[in-house]
């Protein structure tokens, strides 16, 4: 065999065992990068998936605790307004006697009034009834029919301040939110013993912060995160997250004796479609 | 003494693999390897046995075997793509390259070795790999790739393709020149990836294992 011939097929056996070397590594850094990329991808859309299940969860859980609120309220004025109202109209149909014209036309009088007032609970009653409220008449005046309702009970004295113009936030952001003041409205009447409740709404670029306020008694906050007194604690801790999945801030702040404040900001993203 | 070549072994691992997991590989597109593997492991044995204990060539044998190996691998990735476009690639090739090979027998015979059979083949191949991990990747499937059977199949050939490009590249130049007339070159590199494909091959067997409801063409 010619030399010639023996080195070229030697610089070609060369050529080619390196050429597959090289070859297979780049191959082979191939399939790793790609294997991390898919691995990293899924586990985003994995991720994305736990929070889109979550945040239905959430939003049904939420429904559902509305509605349970909705049905307590209802019983509720039911009991203490509609039916009292009733009873006493007639009481005073019961004890008409048509001896006394004037007493006769008072009593009359009277139980219109509070036969009117029956009605005009039961029309207030009947709105809130429709378990999509909520998103049907938005969230402030579902917060302000809420405040209404509270400030019937004569227990506690309600003030609401609605500062910038108003736009209506997404449909589900709305109902999560509606859920974190109907609860912290639940823990201002059954703990605080408060006398005063000021609510606060704020719309600006920014976007939209709401803020309540009580005069009532406080919580010791550091007993709260110690992890003492776990019911609350976990109210709390579920307003919490329930803000944080709509993308809300959630403060609340309160030291024994000087009430509690309930802060919460959502950064603007209004919903154009529901733009008013 | 070993009774085969090495690389022979692994052929046979992937087909005894292929039968022991059949249970779960008969409702998938896989159940195609059965018949697949073994004709490998025979065309293997006899492109051995023919001119070493007889003294006769092999070449026709593998003319016929290579392109079908291609034609295979192509129809396993057209069943298994989700675009429809990679899904004509593949079939686009099934036709064409079948065609080629029907008339190239029909005119040249099948005693020479078509080297272009290796060019093309494995050309298409390495786009056909990589169509299918592009795939992979624009999914939005959140399983674990790694127990997926047709990712350790497409890695096989994958790298089986790309290691031997080198050499199909140069083979018609090879041939011609007659460089490699004992082809120790082409087994040098050949038979090291046989031994990875079919360890691959057989890997995804094992993987189907846990995979129950695999698709179905």
């Amino acid at each position: 065999m010619p030399e010639k011939y023996k080195s070229i097929q030697q610089g070609l056996t060369d050529y080619v065992r390196t050429g597959a070397i090289i070859f297979l590594l780049l191959a082979l850094l191939f399939i790793i990068f790609i294997v991390f990329s898919i691995q990293r991808r899924r586990k985003m859309i994995l991720e994305k998936k736990q929070m889109e299940h979550q945040y239905q969860q959430t939003l049904l859980q939420t429904q559902l605790e509305i509605q349970e609120q909705t049905l307590k309220n209802i019983s509720q004025e039911i009991h203490d307004n509609i039916g009292q109202a009733l009873s006493l109209a007639k009481l005073n149909l019961n004890t008409m006697t048509p001896i006394d014209d004037e007493m006769l036309q008072q009593k009359i009088l009277n139980s219109k009034e509070l036969v009117s007032k029956a009605i005009v609970d039961l029309r207030d009653l009947s709105r809130s009834l429709d378990t999509d409220y909520v998103q049907q008449m938005g969230l402030q005046r579902a917060i302000e029919y809420e405040v209404e309702m509270i400030r019937k009970t004569g227990t506690v004295e309600t003030n609401m301040i609605v500062e910038g113009s108003m736009f209506r936030l997404e449909k589900q952001k709305e109902l999560i939110l509606f859920r974190i003041v109907q609860e912290t409205f639940n823990n201002i009447l059954k703990h605080a013993g408060a006398k005063n409740i000021n609510v606060n709404i704020n719309y600006d670029a920014a976007g939209f912060a709401l803020i309540i306020r009580d005069d009532g008694k406080g919580v010791d906050l550091q007993s709260f995160n110690r992890g003492e007194n776990n019911n609350f604690g976990l109210g709390i801790r579920n307003m919490h997250n329930r803000a944080k999945l709509i993308g809300a801030d959630f403060k609340m702040s309160s030291m024994p004796g000087e009430g509690t404040e309930v802060r919460i900001i959502l950064p603007n993203e209004p919903n154009n479609e529901n733009k008013q | 003494m070993s009774l085969f070549p090495f690389h022979i072994y692994f052929e046979i691992t992937a087909l005894l693999a292929c039968i022991l997991f059949w249970s779960s590989a008969k409702d998938t597109d896989l159940r195609w390897f059965l018949p697949y593997l073994t004709l490998i492991v025979f065309v293997e044995v006899m492109g051995w046995y023919l001119p070493v204990f007889l003294g006769k060539t092999n070449a026709w044998l593998f003319n016929i075997s290579v392109p079908i190996e291609y034609l295979f691998f192509a129809f396993i990735f057209y069943a298994h793509y989700a675009k429809p476009l990679n899904r004509k690639f593949a079939l686009i090739f099934i036709v064409l390259f079948s065609a080629y090979v029907i008339c190239y027998s029909l005119i040249k015979g099948i005693y020479n070795f078509n080297t272009y059979y290796l060019l093309i083949g494995s050309l298409v191949m390495i786009i056909l790999s990589v169509l299918y991990f592009s795939e992979q990747y624009s999914k939005t499937e959140t399983g674990n790739i790694w127990s997926e059977p047709m990712f350790w199949i497409t890695t096989g050939v994958f790298l089986f393709n790309a290691g031997e490009f080198s050499y199909n590249f140069l083979s018609e130049f090879i041939v011609k020149n007659n460089l490699d007339p004992t082809i120790s070159l082409f087994r040098l590199i050949n038979n090291k990836l046989i031994i990875l494909f079919y360890l691959l091959i057989a890997i995804a067997f094992i993987c189907l294992r846990n995979t129950k409801a695999y698709n179905k063409v």
